[in-house]
């Protein structure tokens, strides 16, 4: 996916990150979403994966949330908002929210 | 309230597209504020354990077994079906219910999924005669289980951890 974002840096290290092992957080609220929108989590692998970041929003305490635009594994988009949690030196990505497309 | 995190000792999960249980692997933080989130290592590791698991158990695959499978190979359905040589309104029937999947069909099913996924799920036993001369019987496919395991390769020595069924 062409990536004109602005944040294509950020965008390669989560793409690779995930393509290599990268284990992803899920809160209740993402995985109540899953199960109503019968979304898998090969679709949400495949999105974060192969998809743009498109917005970095700061939240308060310097929490970053980012609005990963991509498609499920049927090519339909699929939009993940993830925040990134600092534990020490090991980051977690904890996927928060689908978004209507 | 500091960040706290613990592995579980069993965890069970619906949303790789059939019902698993995962042994020690799992792992369960809790932030700052009381939230909980789990964390599974190499889900798309996991994933291929399910599918070529699930392929070797010779019990019918049903609609939301081949959906997993081709969801894992992260194909679309276009592509998977003419991977295994049916339609895509074929596949699009077999995917709601297979009650009209020949057995020659579900073996080609089986053979190309675990012949794909081999590499990304090493320690799942996988033998293309077994498939080949597998009896699939009806309905009726336990809850597997999975558990993280360390793997020795034969030509770099390295360890790696992967996935395989529990015992």
């Amino acid at each position: 996916m062409p990536n004109n974002s602005g944040f294509s840096t950020e965008t390669e290290l989560l793409n690779s990150a995930v393509e290599n092992g990268l284990g992803l957080a899920y809160d209740e609220h993402a995985l109540k979403q899953m199960r109503e929108r019968h979304i898998f989590r090969q679709d949400v692998l495949q999105a974060v994966a192969t998809g743009v970041i498109e917005g970095v929003e700061i939240a308060h305490g310097n929490e970053e949330r980012w609005r990963i635009s991509g498609t499920n594994v049927d090519g339909f988009p699929l939009t993940v908002v993830i925040r990134a949690i600092r534990i020490g030196d090991t980051v977690i990505y904890v996927v928060t929210t689908f978004e209507p497309n | 309230m500091t960040m706290k995190q613990e592995v579980l000792e069993q965890f069970e999960d619906d949303l790789f597209g059939i019902p698993v249980v995962l042994k020690h692997a799992a792992i369960k933080t809790t932030d700052e504020t009381g939230a909980t989130f789990i964390t599974i290592p190499d889900e798309s590791g996991l994933a291929a354990a399910i599918a070529m698991a699930r392929a070797m158990l010779p019990v019918k695959l049903q609609a939301e077994d081949i959906r997993m499978m081709r969801k894992t190979l992260r194909m679309k359905s276009k592509d998977f079906a003419e991977a295994i040589g049916c339609s895509p309104a074929r596949l699009s029937r077999i995917e709601k219910s297979t009650d009209g999947l020949g057995a020659y069909s579900e073996l080609n099913i089986r053979q190309f999924v675990c012949a794909r996924l081999s590499k990304t799920a090493p320690a799942i036993d996988y033998d293309p005669e077994m498939i080949a001369t597998m009896q699939i019987c009806g309905n009726g496919v336990p809850l597997m289980t999975f558990e993280r395991v360390r793997l020795k390769k034969a030509e770099s020595r390295a360890k790696t951890d992967t996935w395989d069924l529990a015992a």
